[in-house]
C-alpha cells in the first residue's frame, strides 16, 4: 500500500515538470509559436506589409507609411514586421474578452481573418471577443460590392485638377445611392494659401480614411455641379470586399502624413484595394501619384467590371439646352432666374405641348440648383432657392408626361482610356541656323500637344518636363527648357458657363535665339482672359506678364503684352495648335518680343504622338533687333 | 381609408408646423447651400480643392444625423431613411415629381418595398401631401412617404 502511495507520488512529482511546461504554454502560448517558421514566413508576406502598409522609402528603408502610433502593437512595430506579426499574435489571444471594442480582435478584424486563416491551429485557441460597435457599423453599411469612384477635373483650386478618387461600398449592386465613400483626405480646414502649399508638399497635414454616405458625399462636393463623377464597379466577391473593409475599420481614426505628390488620396486608396485579396500589388512603382493613374493600374490589374458615368449638372444642362429649341431655353432660364410662378402660369396658358413643357421644366430645375452650386446662400436666397424649386417641381408634378430622356453619358470616353502621364520624346529639326537633335521628358500630366481623348478640353497641366537640344552645326548643347510647372486652364465661355481663363507657368529657359551659345534664365509667367469654343476648337485670348532673371544691370525683366491661342482638334487622331505672344520690357519701351507657334499633331495609338512645329522669334531692342525661324518634329511615347 | 390616413397625418404634423420659423437652414430643401454649412463659399475653397474633410471626426466612421434644430424629428421611419431624406430632399422631390428616378429607387430599398415603380406612382400622384409647402422639412416628408409606402 505505501509503495502504491509513493508510487503516485513519484508520478505526480514527475508530472510537475510537464504541468509547468503546459500552464506556461497556457499562460503565454506566444512562446509556442515564436519558434515556429511559419511567423518568419507569414512575417515577410506581401500581404502582411500591404496590412501594416509597409513600403521601402527614399531614405529611410522598410518601414510603415503610417505614423500613428496607434496602429501598432508592437513598440518598434513601425519598422519591425516580425515584431509586429507576434505582437497581434499575442494581442488577438489575449483572454481579457471584457476588453471588448477595444480588444485587438475588434480593432484589427482584417489581421486577425488573416493570421487566422494562415494559421488554423491558432483560430482554435482565439478566444470569444464581441465587438459592438464593429458589428453596428457593419450592419448600417452592408459591404457586399465596392466601386471605384473618380470625380473628375474640376476647375477651382489646383489640388482638384488632378481628379480625386474614393471607394464606395455597397449593400447590391442597384443602390448607388446607398452606398458608402470611403475616402482618404487631409485635414486642411484652417489652412491659409501658404499653409496649404508647404503642408500639402511636406506632409504636414494628417490624413485620414474616413466614411460618410455616398449622396452626402456627392452634395458635399457643391463642384460636383461641375464635375463629370465616373463610377467603376470592381470585381470583387463579397468575402473579399468585407475583408477591405475590415481593414478600413482597422484604418479608421489613423492618421498617416499627407503628401499631395505621393501619399495623397488615390495612393492610400490602393492599399484598401491591396487589402481586399492576397496577390494584388497596386502600391509598387509609383514616385508621384495622379489619380488617373491609379483608375488605370486597378483596371490594369483586372479589377474593374463596369463603367458608368454620372454627368455633371452642367453637362446636363448643356446637353438638354443642345437638343430643344432655343425658345424653351429662353423660357427655361426665365422660369429659373426671374419671376418663376408668373412664368410658369404663362406657360401653362402657351400653345406647347405637355412635353416640351415638360422639357422646360426639367432644364428651369437643373438650371435653379446649378445657379446655388457653390452655396453659402443667407436665410432671404434660402428662401428664394426652396421657392423657385418647390414651384417647378409642383407643376412638373402637374404634367401627365414625362420629358425626353436625355442619355448624357454616351458622350465621353473614360478618362481611364486617356494617354498616359509621363511622356518621353525624340526630335529633330532646325533652328538657330543650325540642325539640331532633341529630347524630352516630362514627368505628368497633359499638355496642348497631346491626345484629348479621355481629357477635359482646355485643361492642361505640366509637371516637370525637362527638354534638350543638341545644335549639330554649331556643337553645342543646350537645356533648352526645364518647366517646374506649365498649366493653362481654358474655360470657355458657354451659354450657362462664366468665368476666367487662365495660365501659369515657371521654370529655367535658355533665352538665346543663337545655336552657338546659350543664356539661361529663370521664368515666371501669367496670363489671365477669356476663351470661347467654336464646335470642337477652343480659342483664347489673355493679358499676360513675365518676369524673368537677367544678365543686365537690375538682374530682372518684366513684360507685359498678349498672348492668343487656338487648340483645334481636327479629327480623333489629328490637332492643330497655334500660340503667339507679343510682350514689351519695362527697360526700355523699345525693348520688345513677339513669338509665334504653329503645331500640328498626329496620334497613331493612344500613347504614341509626333508633333510638327514651327516657331518664328523676334526681338526688338533700342539699336537692334534679332529673329530666328525654326522647325522640327518630334515623336513622343506615354507611359 | 387612405384620405383618413392621411388628413389624420397632418393633423399630427399641423400643430407642429406653428412652431417658430427658424428660417429652415438646414432641415429643408437646399440642405448643403446655406451659409453656415460645412459646404459654405469661404469653406468650400480650400476643402473642396484639398478634398479634404471638413466635419470633426469623433469615431472614424460618421453614421450619425445632423441635427439642427429642425422643427420635426422623424417619427415612423429609421434613422438611415431619415437621413437619406434629409441629404437628398432637393432630388427627392424632383423624383417624386416626375414618378421615377434614383432617389425612389433607394428609398424603396429603405423602405423594404419590392416594386420601385408602383411606388414611384403612388408618391407622384400624393405629390402635394408630401411637399405640401416649399419650406417643407426632411422629417415630415420621410414619415409621409413611410406612411404612403404602406397604404
Amino acid at each position: 500500500m505505501g509503495t502504491h502511495v509513493a508510487q503516485q507520488l513519484k508520478v505526480k512529482v514527475a508530472c510537475v515538470p510537464l504541468v509547468c511546461i503546459f500552464a506556461l504554454l497556457l499562460l503565454f502560448p506566444s512562446l509556442a509559436y515564436s519558434q515556429n517558421q511559419t511567423l518568419l514566413t507569414l512575417s515577410g508576406d506581401p500581404y502582411w506589409e500591404t496590412l501594416l502598409h509597409y513600403k521601402r522609402g527614399w531614405f529611410t528603408g522598410y518601414r510603415s507609411l503610417i505614423d500613428d502610433s496607434a496602429f501598432f502593437l508592437a513598440k518598434n512595430g513601425q519598422r519591425d514586421r516580425h515584431a509586429e506579426l507576434e505582437a497581434t499574435i499575442a494581442a488577438i489571444l489575449d483572454p481579457d474578452v471584457a476588453k471588448g471594442d477595444d480588444h485587438a480582435q475588434c480593432r484589427f478584424p482584417a489581421r486577425t481573418r488573416w493570421l487566422t486563416d494562415k494559421m488554423p491551429e491558432l483560430k482554435t485557441k482565439l478566444p470569444k471577443v464581441s465587438c459592438p460597435k464593429y458589428d453596428e457599423a457593419y450592419k448600417v453599411i452592408s459591404p457586399t460590392v465596392a466601386s471605384l469612384v473618380f470625380p473628375s477635373t474640376n476647375m477651382s483650386g489646383p489640388a482638384s485638377m488632378f481628379g480625386h478618387t474614393m471607394l464606395r461600398l455597397e449593400r447590391d449592386n442597384t443602390s448607388p445611392l446607398l452606398g458608402y465613400a470611403i475616402t482618404y483626405a487631409a485635414d486642411a480646414t484652417d489652412a491659409g494659401v501658404a499653409k496649404y502649399i508647404v503642408y500639402g508638399l511636406f506632409g504636414g497635414f494628417d490624413g485620414v480614411y474616413s466614411v460618410k454616405p455616398y449622396s452626402a458625399k456627392l452634395t458635399e462636393y457643391s463642384a460636383i455641379e461641375l464635375r463629370d463623377v465616373w463610377e467603376y464597379r470592381l470585381k470583387l466577391s463579397p468575402a473579399e470586399v468585407q475583408q477591405m473593409y475590415a481593414h478600413i475599420w482597422e484604418m479608421s481614426l489613423v492618421k498617416s502624413d499627407y503628401y499631395f505628390f505621393d501619399e495623397n488620396c488615390s495612393y492610400n486608396l490602393l492599399f484598401l484595394a491591396e487589402a481586399a485579396r492576397e496577390g494584388i500589388h497596386l502600391t509598387d512603382g509609383y514616385i508621384t501619384v495622379v489619380p488617373i493613374d491609379t483608375v488605370k493600374d486597378i483596371r490594369r490589374a483586372g479589377l474593374i467590371d463596369s463603367t458608368q458615368l454620372r454627368p455633371s449638372r452642367i453637362t446636363t444642362i448643356q446637353a438638354i439646352a443642345g437638343a430643344i429649341p432655343a425658345s424653351s431655353v429662353a423660357l427655361a432660364e426665365k422660369i429659373a432666374n426671374k419671376d418663376t410662378s408668373a412664368t410658369i402660369n404663362d406657360m401653362f396658358n402657351d400653345n406647347c405641348s405637355d412635353i416640351e413643357r415638360a422639357d422646360i421644366l426639367n432644364l428651369a430645375y437643373e438650371l435653379v440648383m446649378y445657379n446655388s452650386h457653390s452655396g453659402g446662400l443667407s436665410p432671404e436666397e434660402l428662401r428664394q432657392y426652396q421657392n423657385k424649386l418647390f414651384a417647378i417641381s409642383s407643376a412638373i408634378a402637374r404634367l401627365p408626361v414625362r420629358g425626353t430622356a436625355w442619355n448624357v453619358s454616351q458622350l465621353e470616353v473614360s478618362p481611364d482610356m486617356g494617354h498616359d502621364s509621363k511622356r518621353v520624346s525624340i526630335g529633330a529639326g532646325y533652328g538657330g541656323d543650325s540642325p539640331y537633335i532633341s529630347t524630352n521628358f516630362r514627368a505628368s500630366y497633359h499638355s496642348p500637344d497631346d491626345n484629348e481623348a479621355g481629357y477635359r478640353l482646355g485643361v492642361y497641366i505640366t509637371l516637370g518636363e525637362l527638354s534638350l537640344r543638341y545644335y549639330t552645326e554649331k556643337e553645342h548643347f543646350s537645356l533648352n527648357k526645364f518647366a517646374v510647372l506649365d498649366v493653362l486652364n481654358l474655360y470657355p465661355l458657354k451659354h450657362f458657363q462664366r468665368g476666367f481663363s487662365w495660365g501659369l507657368s515657371a521654370g529655367v529657359r535658355d533665352s538665346s535665339i543663337k545655336a552657338e551659345e546659350s543664356e539661361y534664365a529663370a521664368y515666371w509667367n501669367l496670363g489671365g482672359g477669356f476663351s470661347i469654343q467654336l464646335s470642337n476648337a477652343i480659342i483664347w485670348a489673355f493679358a499676360y506678364a513675365e518676369l524673368a532673371s537677367d544678365n543686365s544691370s537690375s538682374g530682372v525683366l518684366f513684360g507685359s503684352g498678349g498672348r492668343l491661342g487656338v487648340i483645334a482638334p481636327i479629327t480623333d487622331n489629328f490637332k492643330l495648335m497655334i500660340d503667339g505672344r507679343h510682350l514689351t520690357y519695362t527697360d526700355s519701351s523699345e525693348h520688345s518680343e513677339s513669338n509665334i507657334t504653329a503645331k500640328l499633331a498626329i496620334y497613331p495609338a493612344i500613347n504614341h504622338a509626333l508633333v510638327f512645329d514651327a516657331n518664328y522669334t523676334n526681338r526688338k531692342f533700342k539699336d537692334t533687333h534679332e529673329d530666328d525661324t525654326s522647325a522640327g518634329l518630334t515623336y513622343s511615347y506615354f507611359f | 381609408m387612405k384620405k383618413l390616413l392621411v388628413v389624420t397625418i397632418l393633423a399630427t404634423f399641423c400643430s407642429v408646423a406653428l412652431a417658430i420659423d427658424k428660417g429652415n437652414t438646414g432641415c429643408g430643401l437646399g440642405y448643403m447651400l446655406w451659409a453656415d454649412s460645412p459646404n459654405s463659399k469661404l469653406k468650400q475653397l480650400l476643402a473642396t480643392s484639398t478634398n479634404a474633410t471638413s466635419t470633426n471626426q469623433s469615431t472614424g466612421i460618421t453614421l450619425d444625423v445632423r441635427a439642427f434644430g429642425c422643427s420635426y424629428t422623424p417619427r415612423v421611419v429609421s434613422n438611415e431613411m431619415s437621413q437619406f431624406v434629409q441629404t437628398n430632399m432637393d432630388g427627392i422631390m424632383r423624383d417624386v415629381a416626375v414618378g421615377h428616378g434614383e432617389t425612389i429607387d433607394a428609398m424603396a430599398k429603405l423602405l423594404n418595398v419590392k416594386d420601385g415603380v408602383a411606388l414611384g406612382g403612388k408618391l407622384q400622384k400624393n405629390f402635394s401631401v408630401i411637399f405640401p409647402s416649399s419650406d417643407v422639412e426632411y422629417a415630415y416628408v420621410a414619415d409621409t412617404i413611410f406612411i404612403i409606402s404602406n397604404s
